[in-house]
């Protein structure tokens, strides 16, 4: 039945691309298949239950897609043709639900796994008129390939009794963490993102990037030391998540900023996941139990919050038709409840208390406390590590997104002229993820025996932990905030009707005599602290032209912050390697007699070497 | 027997001698064709007479590659040659003299290299010969710039490689034979189609010539 679902999607999928020449029809079969096969996959998992692993790693998915198809209807209009986007994305879904329920078979998996690569590199391409795109798709085909590549090695090496084990460890972890977005191999997530559609990148950011973690655990971890697993897992995911929020600080362009984020949410699971593989190591349960808790929330969380984000990424890209933070601003007038969806998201992305990503966090961080008061020093170690870094990513992701409503939603319009007005079927998903979110927020105390039920580990000892009365803490705190706010929020209705004088005027419309939009702080300006701050990380080139003489006529200021991966390591890379093979290239001289002679000389060096020794 | 099937090889050797040093395209035809019908008798003088008389495979191998070799594609050739209006190589890439030097050179390496080579059964000059002609063969390739005279080169390299298959009496030897021979004949038709077009098209067939197609753009 599980399995139905899959193969639902993919052939809802083989029937919009049979009818792509009606594109009317091919959306009606996209998006009945993407929600008739959610539908077969929940009942699926009612009536036959995967293990807890698959389960938790299917759900972004099941919870995603269908959100993500209603927003497609309104988003590829006039995008391009519809039944090739519709065939692909119903494909990509297909085999994202199928790969967490292929963890017997690797090289199921593998197939199913380069598949889900090639589909998703079309839906990233599917704009693929615009001339920009060209290089983005290359970056994630290469990525995709070059996984691929690696797992296929790590498959190999698997058959290999005398191999070392060390290889066969690296090249796993590099293959999945090319998907997951770890340190260095993040290259293609901020180039991809921003180019694909934005439902597409909301499926690809909140669930199959999880999977990346999902192959690390399954395929890779069985066999070696957990405490290796643990600490792989817990600077991977620390570089991570420090490195992919203060890249994402500076960026202009609003999805390579979400994108930046991913990398940073991903880091943050890695490290949860990371403490439960410690606790494991050391036998410290409350560790295990809160690392667990962390991990499925933060998972969960991520792909209802950032769904939420891209969703509303693209409505604003819709309206307005740019995706620059420093060119929007005043979009809330617009789209009153996009900008209210994305504001909540970001709060809740944020880790700030009244949302569901404050419980996701909450069990993390007190992951690292246990970890500090067990008394081993290992743990110790981890945990500091993991709070630290955990403190002062909250912290920056703050302003980051502070930066992305403020600059986009806030404020007057600073370019933006003819912005057009928000759709229901682009806000509704949004609605419905918040909604989402908001039920994890109360039902997490009550599912806490269910999870660890299904979890299916006797040894996990979660009642003495507490772990239920913090949650339940947490949720009625979050309640008396909602409470309170709602009492604010009518009590401010209330006092308008009263009293009657509050006019409307233009946005920080105090003291000038007229205001305008360029007086504005943009996104950047009110990043450019931080961005000093860490610029010795960060290596942000500026451009600046300064105001000359006393009454200056011009003057400019730009900044951008490309990936510093890409600048420091890739491109030397890459670059030498072309070198090397336009070097090469030259033997393709055009002369056959050139391409004869150099066959000669190979087969005679070969001769003489074979018969001398 | 013995004494008959080294004179054959040493034919061999001299053969490549000659047609590296021969400028004139009538004389390399017959040339081939020569170590064709040689090649085509090899099978034969190898055969341990005392003991039974050959199958019909081996004759018919013989009988087969003699036809092929020493009247069909050299005749095909001569046409070709007659049709494009070409008699003789006159700027070879390597120069004659420098040629010969480097075939004896090759022949003395191959004959040096294969002294470790010692296979009982298999005459003493085979590899060195087989060696050399398809040394000979490619180094014709490399170093002409007529299309003909390569298509020779390449007949001749696949005559070596048949002397290699005859010598060592190889299994299934007869089927390898045929379908080698099915692929040379092909090339030659075509070759011989194909130099017969390219005279009419550019007013020559030199090879060397014939690189605009190449991918690397920066070659003019």
């Amino acid at each position: 039945m599980i399995f139905m679902s899959a193969g639902i999607a993919a052939a809802a999928g083989i029937l919009s691309l049979l009818c792509c020449r009606r594109g009317g029809l091919a959306g009606v079969a996209g998006v009945a298949g993407t929600f008739l096969s959610v539908i077969a996959g929940i009942v699926g998992i009612c009536t036959s239950p995967p293990s807890g692993v698959s389960l938790l790693f299917m759900l972004p998915t099941l919870i995603l897609a269908p959100a993500a198809a209603v927003h497609s209807v309104a988003y590829i209009k006039g995008h391009g043709n519809p039944g090739i986007y519709w065939g692909f994305f119903n494909l990509t879904v297909a085999t994202m639900l199928a790969l967490p329920l292929l963890k017997e078979d690797f090289l199921e998996f593998l197939i199913i796994w380069e598949l889900m690569g090639v589909f998703s590199f079309v839906l990233v391409m599917f704009n693929y008129k615009a001339e920009e795109l060209k290089r983005v798709a290359w970056i994630y085909l290469l990525a995709c390939e070059a996984g691929g590549l690696l797992l296929m090695l790590f498959y190999a090496l698997s058959f290999k009794t005398g191999a070392p084990r060390e290889l066969f460890y690296i090249a796993g972890v590099a293959g999945f963490g090319l998907k997951a977005g770890f340190p260095l191999l993040h290259l293609w997530l901020p180039e991809a993102h921003p180019a694909a559609p934005a439902p597409v990148s909301a499926i690809m950011s909140g669930a199959m990037i999880n999977l990346g973690l999902f192959g690390i655990v399954v395929f890779v971890f069985p066999g070696m030391d957990a405490s290796l697993c643990g600490w792989t897992l817990l600077i991977l995911g620390g570089i991570s998540t420090l490195g992919g929020i203060l890249f994402a600080l500076p960026q202009d362009n609003l999805k390579r900023l979400l994108a930046y984020s991913s990398i940073e949410n991903i880091g943050i699971i890695s490290m949860a996941l990371g403490c439960t593989f410690l606790g494991g190591a050391f036998k410290n349960n409350s560790m295990i139990v809160f690392g667990i808790l962390g991990t499925i929330l933060h998972i969960i969380n991520h792909a209802l919050l950032k769904g939420t984000l891209f969703l509303g990424a693209g409505q604003v890209y819709c309206s307005s038709g740019t995706l620059s933070i420093d060119r929007m601003g005043g979009m809330m007038k617009k789209t009153p409840v996009t900008g209210s969806c994305f504001t909540a998201a970001a709060v809740g992305l944020s880790g700030l208390p009244p949302f569901n990503g404050f419980i996701g966090e909450l069990m993390i961080y007190l992951a690292a406390f246990s970890g500090i008061c067990s008394g081993v020093w290992q743990l110790r170690i981890a945990g500091i590590a993991a709070a630290l870094i955990l403190s002062l990513t909250g912290a920056c992701a703050v302003a980051a997104f502070a930066k992305a409503v403020g600059g986009t939603f806030l404020g007057e319009p600073r370019h933006v002229d003819d912005c057009k007005k928000e759709s229901v079927w682009m806000y509704g998903p949004m609605l419905f993820l918040l909604f989402l979110s908001l039920l994890i927020v109360f039902s997490v105390p009550f599912t806490v025996p269910c999870i660890f039920k299904v979890l299916n580990v006797s040894t996990i000892d979660y009642a003495s932990t507490g772990v239920q009365k913090i949650l339940f803490c947490a949720a009625s705190f979050s309640a008396l905030f909602y409470v309170l706010s709602t009492l604010l929020l009518l009590f401010r209705r209330f006092v308008r009707v009263r009293g009657n004088e509050n006019a409307a005027g233009p946005t920080w419309d105090c003291g000038y005599a007229k205001p305008s939009a360029r007086m504005e702080y943009t996104g950047s300006a009110l990043i450019q602290c931080l961005g000093d701050l860490f610029n010795s990380f960060l290596q942000i080139r500026r451009k600046i032209e300064p105001p000359q003489g006393l009454f200056p006529k011009k003057a400019s200021f730009q900044w951008e912050s490309p990936d510093g991966a890409e600048r420091f390591f890739w491109a030397p890379v890459f670059t030498f390697f072309a070198g090397v093979s336009d070097k090469v290239h030259k033997f393709q001289s055009g002369y056959l007699h050139m391409y004869v002679l150099i066959m000669t000389i190979v087969i005679i060096a070969m001769v003489v070497w074979a018969i001398i020794s | 027997m013995n004494m008959a099937v080294d004179l054959v090889l040493t034919a061999f050797l001299g053969i490549c001698l000659m047609l590296s040093a021969s400028s004139r395209l009538v004389h390399c035809v017959r040339l081939v064709a020569f170590q064709g019908i040689l090649l085509g008798i090899m099978p034969l003088l190898m055969w341990n007479w005392s003991n039974a008389a050959p199958g019909m495979e081996i004759w018919g191998a013989a009988f087969v590659n003699i036809i092929v070799k020493g009247v069909l594609l050299p005749v095909l050739l001569l046409r070709a040659m007659r049709k494009a209006g070409v008699k003789r190589e006159l700027e070879p890439l390597a120069g004659y003299s420098w040629s010969l030097l480097i075939v004896s050179v090759a022949g003395a390496m191959a004959l040096w290299l294969s002294r470790s080579l010692n296979i009982p059964g298999v005459p003493v000059l085979a590899i060195p010969a087989a060696a050399v002609t398809v040394f000979t063969g490619l180094f014709i390739i490399i170093s002409r710039r007529k299309a003909l005279t390569q298509s020779l080169g390449f007949l001749a390299f696949e005559n070596g490689i048949a002397l290699f298959g005859a010598a060592m009496h190889l299994e299934y030897g007869f089927f390898v034979e045929m379908g080698i021979l099915l692929d040379v004949l092909v090339l030659v038709f075509v070759m011989g189609i194909a130099v017969f077009q390219i005279s009419r098209e550019f007013e020559h067939i030199d090879a060397d010539r014939l690189n605009l197609l190449t991918d690397n753009v920066e070659v003019k």
